[in-house]
């Protein structure tokens, strides 16, 4: 048996394409900031997508190892490294969540004391919608998240299978963890998101944000794992497994959007359908059959074929839509209300989300690098691997699964 | 026609596997695996072919769908239109949720039923256990020699070498299986 982490992905590669993710990001950042003075609403915009894709992608880590302690998973252990590497980027997302506070004027309604006073709903809703509450949720918010992923990547960096105590320990955490995000990322996307329609809400909305968090951080897990995997460590079989696993979050998201839709649809009433009227008109309908298509249908219907689950080349590209489906899915939720009918993305709105997305490759590809050599070193760290080698086959039901 | 068959029986999953692979480098054909548990990756090691049970699974889905989209068409739009708060008689959202449930019904027992007729599991049929105790704590490898590649010693060192607990020959007429 290999050892009980991915290695690190090749040390060149890694190298040159945190370089290049360095220039992007550090060009966007450079943009960003040009924009603030010429285009401030329009780069704002921009920065408020990019910051919810970043946001997502970094709590994806942690979101999902907590699922797989708590299902129990033995089969990706040896993948942990990466949605570890994800969680790395949870830092960044928290600075850009302390930038955001400045931007609350240039984009949401209820910041303006002129607008919130001749509208009783939002005079009604102002003491919770406003800009000192808004900044403290949003501190309260990444506290607790970054506290909660800190516990449980250490659980998951020191744990091994076979100890009982470890894998209490595990299932603990990783309870704790998701019932402290559940509540805090429900009133998060109704802050960052919902709250650019003021009037409008929707009680399913927290989950149509989970599931676009769950189906665009499945999407870069598999790049990050394919990326780490050069050498073609990871089987067939696990690969058809991360397939699997997408397709089940593609099908989610459709459904979970469909649940949404159809509620309004079904009742027809005043309050809730202009939400849904202002992104299926005009060129927004386009762009919200986009989002559905490279989301759901088109990669659900891919990874029906069993020869693309489990082929890394596939899975990578089918990866590589989602999250650009993602992105459009984004654009759509948060475009309307600061675009008007016509949706715009020049280089103000694009720069700060190509530039967030390069940020999290960056942290998470530099994470990947150094959590899997960590691993492999026998250096203090390394609880689990001085003990894995003093008993090699202590677990003897896990070690000899046939690696087919 | 009759043929002979040989079953080892093993106390382990780790044991059976490296018997199974033992068997297949010795030559052997390897007719069937028992265990008290599914075994992971057991069905690669004996030489299974992939299964079509998808494509029952497939067929079962897209029908559920068809017969769900047509029976509510017909019903809400031709048989009986009734005025549901002003929407079209032939609302193709309001039948998503009854199609995506008969989508999945009838996947389902397509492929369960597909699965019963396919291994001939019907009723009063029962099928044959070499040894009850693998359905306890014992792992039975099931075997035959192609054409007495393999000699009696060297079956029985093979039989000796992987651990068996216990082996015994079986003569298996037409007809028995």
């Amino acid at each position: 048996m290999t050892s009980s982490f991915l290695r690190p992905p090749d040390a060149r590669w890694a190298r040159s394409t945190i370089t290049s993710l360095k220039w992007v990001s550090g060009l966007a950042a450079a943009i960003f900031v040009a924009g603030l003075f010429i285009a401030p609403q329009r780069s704002w915009s921009g920065f408020l997508i990019g910051f919810m894709a970043l946001t997502g992608l970094a709590l994806a880590g942690p979101v999902g190892l907590a699922f797989l302690s708590l299902s129990g998973a033995r089969w990706s252990r040896r993948l942990e490294s990466v949605p570890r590497a994800m969680a790395r980027a949870l830092p960044a997302a928290a600075v850009m969540g302390l930038v955001l506070v400045a931007g609350v004027h240039s984009l949401y309604e209820w910041s303006h004391s002129a607008i919130v006073d001749i509208d009783p709903i939002l005079t009604a809703k102002s003491s919770y919608l406003n800009a000192p509450f808004f900044s403290v949720r949003l501190v309260v918010f990444f506290t607790v998240w970054l506290l909660a992923t800190r516990a449980l990547v250490r659980v998951s960096e020191q744990s091994r299978d076979d100890a009982p105590g470890d894998r209490h320990r595990r299932l603990r955490t990783a309870a704790i963890f998701v019932l402290l995000f559940a509540p805090t990322w429900s009133l998060a996307s109704i802050d960052w998101l919902q709250s650019l329609d003021p009037h409008w809400f929707s009680t399913i909305y927290a989950l149509v944000t989970l599931a676009g968090l769950g189906v665009a951080g499945m999407a870069a897990a598999i790049v990050l794992v394919v990326a780490a995997d050069r050498r073609g460590e990871v089987t067939a079989a696990q690969y058809g497994d991360l397939g699997a696993l997408l397709m089940s979050l593609c099908l989610f998201w459709g459904y979970i959007w469909y649940s949404q839709y159809l509620l309004v649809w079904y009742t027809n009433l005043p309050e809730e359908t202009p939400w849904y009227i202002a992104r299926l008109s005009n060129e927004w309908g386009l762009l919200t059959k986009l989002s559905c298509l490279l989301c759901s249908a088109l990669p659900f219907a891919l990874l029906l074929f069993r020869r693309l689950r489990r082929s890394r080349t596939a899975l990578v590209r089918i990866s590589v839509l989602v999250l650009i489906g993602r992105l459009v899915d984004l654009y759509v939720l948060a475009g309307p209300p600061l675009m008007g009918e016509t949706p715009r993305a020049g280089v103000w709105e694009l720069a700060p989300v190509v530039g967030l997305v390069a940020l999290f490759f960056l942290v998470a590809i530099e994470g990947l690098r150094r959590t899997a050599m960590g691993a492999t070193r026998p250096s203090p760290p390394s609880v689990a691997t001085a003990a894995s080698a003093a008993a090699p086959s202590a677990a003897p039901s896990s070690a000899a699964v046939p690696a087919a | 026609m009759s043929r002979r068959i040989h079953v080892a029986l093993y106390t382990s999953e780790e044991k059976l596997l490296g018997a199974l692979r033992a068997s297949r480098k010795a030559g052997l054909t390897v007719l069937d695996v028992m265990s008290p548990y599914p075994i992971h990756g057991v069905d690669d090691l004996v030489g299974i072919p992939r299964s079509r049970l998808p494509a029952a699974c497939l067929a079962g889905g897209l029908l559920g769908l068809g017969l769900a989209l047509w029976f509510q068409y017909w019903t809400s739009s031709v048989d009986w239109p009734i005025d549901v708060g002003g929407k079209p008689w032939n609302s193709l959202p309001a039948f998503a949720p009854v199609a995506f449930e008969m989508t999945i019904l009838f996947a389902g027992l397509a492929t369960i039923f597909g699965l019963l007729l396919r291994s001939g599991m019907l009723p009063g049929r029962s099928g044959v256990i070499r040894d009850l105790r693998v359905t306890d704590d014992r792992f039975a490898l099931v075997v035959t020699r192609p054409d007495a590649a393999v000699t009696d010693t060297e079956l029985a060192q093979l039989w000796r070498d992987t651990g068996a607990v216990e082996h015994r020959d079986i003569v298996e007429r037409e007809g028995d299986r």
